[in-house]
């Protein structure tokens, strides 16, 4: 019985410290309509709301209202390192691009993540055909 | 800005490509595999960053750990 007592008392302190790490709640892939779709190019405020949003699944400790391009993951958002790679990853699934190591470990604001997708997202595929032909 | 040191990077590394893997598996499972893969990293939070030989040993069981479950033939972790 002492043992169980033991075991419970370290698993709640087991999940006391856990429950002290914020982590995204459930990873809902905004449905926005994707302007892609009809053909036109990605703008960097659809990029900016979409990545707004994106971020809004997630729990933030510091959970300012206000989400813009100058938010910085770990000082206004109090994210630590694997959360904000979380959010990369979901930003991944998102836009349908792949951040590099590099800029994954040098990113630190909204605004850079929104210029690193706007770079590397490569419209669908109907529009790169007519451009080659 | 915080420089993360080459061990942290590959932790890094190893924490995005698990995600990624995540997201190639079903859609109804994945949630599992996304809180699997926060419980199994929130483990080792603590340790800290000097421990050089345990982190090394972790990154090298979570690739093998990574390389096993990306297989599409595993489609759920509990």
């Amino acid at each position: 019985m002492f043992r169980q007592f033991t075991f419970a008392a370290r698993s709640s302190a087991r999940l006391a410290t856990r429950a002290a790490v914020i982590r995204p709640a459930v990873f809902t892939p905004v449905n926005f309509m994707r302007l892609s779709s009809t053909g036109s190019p990605l703008t960097r405020e659809d990029v900016i709301a979409r990545t707004i949003s994106v971020l809004k699944t997630f729990e933030l400790k510091n959970s300012t209202d206000k989400i813009d391009v100058d938010t910085q993951f770990t000082k206004d958002l109090g994210m630590d390192s694997l959360d904000y790679n979380d959010a990369l990853v979901a930003l991944e699934e998102e836009f349908d691009v792949v951040f590099d190591d590099k800029t994954a470990n040098e990113i630190k604001t909204v605004g850079e993540t929104v210029d690193y997708v706007l770079k590397t997202y490569i419209p669908e595929q109907e529009d790169l055909d007519k451009e080659v032909r | 800005m915080v420089r993360f040191s080459g061990l942290q990077k590959e932790v890094l590394s190893l924490y995005r490509d698990c995600l990624r893997a995540a997201f190639q598996k079903p859609i109804d499972r994945r949630q599992h595999w996304i809180n699997y893969i926060h419980s199994e990293f929130n483990k080792s939070r603590n340790i800290p960053r000097r421990d050089f030989s345990t982190v090394e040993y972790l990154i090298r069981t979570g690739k093998r750990r990574y390389e096993m479950y990306k297989s599409p033939d595993i489609k759920d972790v509990l």
